[in-house]
């Protein structure tokens, strides 16, 4: 269970829609943490992971000063800007180099770092609860698709399994992680069922 | 999960690979035409997308440098005033149009035809150099000049824009610098390029540059100084009027000293 966050996010939007350089700030305080904490993971240099950092929220402020901000949903839209640029920074690096970063330095802890913030500490228990329920190879394919930037056949040649089977298990396992953050158990059968009758 | 996007079923499988970013080639954009046209496929994306983003959480936080947060508001703040608008127009003798004809030797002629015409349009963009009079009548301590000879800088561009060149050449009869820049992409919506001299720590405006569709533009200012008086030159992408000093990311930046 997360606790909520005031002032909510959109109401911080709509502020910064309204060139309100405090809302920025705020979110800035609010969400950086976690932004440079997912560019950390992907980026080896702490360098780029910081100039990626301000650019991401600088293009947060632009486009919410450029148009309607419905959409503009945090911290979602930041961590897809911050991970779609790290991208284009890692994939000049190689498949190898970046299966070796994002397997290495990703594994499932059993434990919280007591430093976090009381709603990140929570958010993180949340998803890493979620993350050790999945079966080890969906996991390895969700996390070297999201941390790594790798493709379905960059996968498959990293992993040595079919391109068919990565398909599979990218499907499973984020299918079993969005059905674990909501609480709900998941099977195959439901989720075939669930397709079958639409 | 009472509440899932009902997905079309021939597309469920490969959503989730497409939420991750981790379609390629063809398929991935097929699946991206579909979504765009699919209001329910279009919602399973963005239900997929939140559960995928939600694995950002899963890593530790970190803290930022103390400098990222003062940029990014520095950046962030309000536009300045727009700069006065420059009130006399360039005159431009013979040998002026002569020496940027000079520097668009390289420039396909098809280019230097349509940069020689965009001239008048040119004269008429009033920008900074009432700021350089205003030095040169304060009597503010100019470097004497090191030579008489026009000077031609060479400018490449900066790993935010590699393709980008240009040339800064000052003629030294009349004190006017001229500044050709080729291959620059449009500015981003709302955003200009504007170019620099700096001296001493000060920050001189050439003006906002206007280029064509091909990437080419051409400044001709009046610089009561020769180009060995400033140490660098830059241009940057700055806010839609200009700003007073550069703040934008940078497309060039050259040392002159």
């Amino acid at each position: 269970m997360t606790a909520s966050l005031q002032p909510p996010d959109a109401e911080l939007v709509r502020a910064c829609a309204a060139r309100d350089v405090r809302a920025l700030g705020a979110i800035y305080d609010r969400w950086h943490r976690p932004v440079l904490g997912l560019l950390s993971r992907m980026l080896d240099d702490r360098g780029h992971a910081e100039d990626i950092l301000q650019e991401v929220f600088y293009e947060f402020w632009r486009t919410a000063g450029a148009g309607p901000v419905e959409h503009v949903v945090l911290p979602n839209w930041l961590f897809r800007r911050a991970r779609h640029r790290a991208i284009d920074l890692v994939r000049q690096q190689g498949v190898r180099a970046r299966t070796a970063t994002v397997l290495a330095s990703f594994a499932p802890e059993p434990g919280d770092d007591p430093a976090e913030e009381t709603w990140l500490r929570l958010r993180n228990q949340e998803v890493r609860r979620a993350l050790r329920e999945l079966p080890d190879a969906e996991r390895r394919v969700l996390t070297l698709c999201y941390f790594g930037g790798l493709t379905q056949s960059e996968v498959a040649a990293a992993t040595g399994a079919p391109l068919g089977t990565v398909k599979t298990r990218a499907r499973r396992g984020l299918q079993r992680l969005e059905a674990a953050l909501r609480g709900e158990a998941w099977t195959e059968r439901q989720r075939e069922e669930r397709t079958r009758h639409g | 999960m009472a509440d899932q996007a009902r997905a079309c079923p021939e597309w469920e499988s490969t959503l989730p690979l497409h939420a991750l970013g981790a379609l390629e080639g063809e398929e991935a954009r097929t699946v991206a035409s579909h979504v765009r046209e699919c209001p329910a496929c279009a919602q399973r994306v963005r239900d997929l997308e939140a559960a995928a983003d939600s694995l950002a959480f899963a890593v530790p936080a970190a803290t930022a440098s103390a400098h990222v947060r003062t940029e990014l508001l520095r950046r962030a703040e309000p536009l300045p005033p727009a700069p006065r608008p420059w009130q006399h127009p360039v005159r431009m003798p013979i040998w002026a149009v002569g020496l940027a004809a000079a520097l668009l030797v390289a420039v396909p002629t098809a280019s230097a035809v349509v940069l020689l015409n965009e001239h008048a349009a040119l004269q008429r963009q009033g920008e900074r150099v009432s700021a350089l009079e205003q030095r040169a009548a304060s009597g503010v301590p100019r470097v004497p000049d090191r030579s008489r000879a026009a000077r031609v800088v060479s400018l490449p561009g900066s790993a935010a824009a590699p393709a980008v060149t240009g040339e800064l050449a000052w003629h030294p009869s009349v004190g006017q610098v001229a500044l050709a820049i080729h291959h620059l992409p449009p500015a981003p919506l709302g955003r200009t390029y504007q170019a620099w001299l700096r001296h001493d720590r000060e920050w001189i405006s050439l003006g906002l540059l206007v280029t064509n569709a091909a990437g080419d533009g051409l400044l001709l200012v009046p610089l009561p100084a020769t180009l060995a008086a400033y140490d660098a030159f830059w241009l940057s992408d700055e806010p839609v009027g200009g700003s007073v000093q550069p703040n934008g990311p940078r497309i060039i930046v050259a040392r002159l000293a």
